[in-house]
């Protein structure tokens, strides 16, 4: 895979944008290749830059300095013509769809179509396709107010595949979805990417989003790309700290417990299979400390107890003790040090 | 109540008025719109931003807006002589209208055209949108509800303008209410043609309103 000409070559790519009395580097120094076929991620926090960067790939944003190579052609170098006839070879999608208001979703896919000359019947062929791949063939003549957000997205995407583009370009594609719409439209991308061998370029805040279809990944922090490399390394040892933050989001909140309030629980026999402590941290979203366990098998039973640590807020400490209660185990509160 | 000559003399008003406003709109739209449109574009966070141009065109639209219609009117006595020869009657009100309403309709075009979402019109870009085919396919389009309002507004501003033209002997109701109610001290007539008045821009409002809503997908 190293050895193929990448599709997207970023060289030390800047970008500065200047005000009256400030200067903000958005970009710094970036460098990376994303390869013919791939699907690849970039994720960073708000305001880390990536949507400048995404935008510096079809030149939607002009870098201040370093070059973009877009399949072996430096779009720097071209005029303007030149440039709008390379960006028909890249579609993008974008968080608020951007699909036009006034036109139907068949007219909004029949748009780039006519920019590129398309006479009008067979771009109406084309997008009438487009629908189909997309699942939104009874939606044609809908206007995007008549619309979910999943199914403009489903358009927009359509209206970027419609001058089949050799990349894709996702800006936050799925960040005003919910969680199950965001699923079904990163299945329909992944799709995309196989039938068609579409590269796609997915800019994204979610962890969740790189983990469900990226196969690589570049880390962007501050301005700057802190760390790139597989899904896999990354997410088995990321070594950056934006890197850390976004694999183990809340290792920050780290708890002490100041007060020494400790619970007993007592098993009876009932809970051999269930994770009952874990599944209390789940459900309660507390955390504990074992301080004490003894619990025996006896005849595929569990019998014994624990002495768990619990947090100082009263609050979450009767949550926790309710829990317990309510799945029938017996809990007191004991003095500590055991 | 009036004698044929007078109803006669209101049917021809009635005409009169609208002749001048609506040929006006029409003039001035081809002005005003490709002004408006400009203006837009040269923006510094517009798609082909342009410094000195914009700034050029702004003053212009402020100093026009900024002179009074009846004065403007004056001010343009000797260009309405040299185009039409003449000075009175409803043509030659035409030609202070158009340049009284250009730049009104500019900045009319001009904030309708803003109302569009800055990211429909980066896809376009993304695209590979050249300037003239944002304006033609994305501009104009998606800003025709608003555009339809505006020159509804257009439409009944003008009409105002052109009553008011009736002092310095522009034709229409508006000259039938300052001779006959000002100068005559017929009241009855002055009040006819102010309801007339009323009625039509109440008729041009609500065609107006009517079409927006008609165009406008994003209410469906």
């Amino acid at each position: 895979m190293e050895h193929i000409e990448p599709i997207i070559r970023l060289n030390h790519l800047s970008k500065t944008f200047k005000s009256k009395d400030s200067v903000v580097n958005a970009l710094d120094d970036i460098s990376l290749e994303i390869q013919k076929g791939e699907i690849f991620g970039i994720i960073g926090m708000s305001g880390a830059g990536k949507s400048t960067l995404v935008r510096c790939i079809n030149l939607l944003e002009k870098p201040t300095a370093g070059s973009v190579l877009f399949d072996g052609q430096d779009l720097l170098k071209l005029n303007q013509k030149e440039l709008r006839e390379s960006r028909q070879s890249m579609g993008m999608i974008f968080q608020q769809f951007n699909l036009l208001m006034q036109r139907t979703a068949l007219k909004n896919i029949c748009f780039p179509l006519e920019l590129s000359g398309m006479p009008g019947e067979q771009a109406h062929k084309r997008a009438t396709e487009l629908l189909d791949i997309v699942g939104l063939s009874d939606k044609a003549d809908a206007y995007p107010s008549q619309l979910s957000g999943g199914q403009k997205q489903r358009v927009a995407i359509a209206r970027a595949l419609a001058t089949n583009p050799k990349v894709l370009l996702c800006d936050e594609a799925t960040s005003a979805l919910d969680p199950a719409t965001t699923h079904s439209i990163l299945s329909l991308i992944k799709k995309l990417n196989k039938q068609l061998g579409i590269t796609i370029v997915i800019i994204t805040h979610e962890m969740s989003v790189i983990q469900e279809i990226c196969q690589r990944v570049a880390i962007i922090d501050a301005s700057r790309i802190v760390e790139i490399g597989t899904v896999e390394e990354i997410f088995s040892s990321p070594k950056s700290t934006a890197g850390k933050k976004f694999i183990y989001p809340n290792s920050s909140k780290t708890q002490h417990f100041e007060r020494n309030r400790c619970i007993r629980v007592v098993f009876d026999g009932d809970f051999t299979y269930e994770p009952i402590i874990a599944n209390m941290i789940l459900d309660c979203k507390e955390l504990i400390n074992i301080l004490f366990a003894d619990i025996k098998n006896i005849d595929n039973k569990a019998y014994g107890h624990l002495v768990l640590q619990i947090p100082d807020d009263d609050i979450a400490a009767d949550k926790i003790i309710k829990y317990f209660k309510m799945k029938k185990l017996s809990v007191e509160e004991v003095v500590s040090g055991v | 109540m009036f004698s044929q000559a007078v109803i006669k003399m209101i049917g021809v008003g009635i005409g009169e008025s609208l002749y001048m406003t609506l040929f006006s709109t029409l003039l001035a739209y081809i002005i005003g719109l490709p002004m408006g449109v400009v203006m837009v574009l040269t923006d510094k966070d517009g798609i082909h931003p342009m410094f000195y141009l914009n700034k050029t065109l702004d003053i212009i639209i402020n100093i026009l807006r900024s002179i009074p219609f009846l004065i403007l009117m004056i001010l343009l006595l000797p260009l309405t002589r040299f185009i039409l020869g003449t000075t009175i009657g409803a043509t030659a009100t035409v030609v202070s209208l158009v340049i009284a309403a250009a730049p009104f309709i500019a900045r009319l075009v001009e904030s309708s055209i803003k109302e569009v979402d800055f990211g429909v019109i980066e896809a376009a870009q993304s695209m590979g949108a050249s300037p003239l085919e944002i304006i033609r396919k994305v501009f104009l389009p998606e800003a025709k509800p608003s555009l339809i309002v505006g020159s509804a507004i257009a439409v009944t501003t003008i009409l105002s303008y052109s009553a008011m033209a009736g002092i310095l002997g522009g034709g229409g109701l508006g000259a039938i209410a300052i001779n006959y109610g000002w100068y005559r001290y017929e009241t009855e007539i002055m009040i006819v043609t102010v309801i007339l008045l009323v009625i039509i821009v109440q008729v041009f409002q609500e065609i107006g309103m009517r079409l927006a809503k008609k165009f406008d997908k994003r209410l469906k």
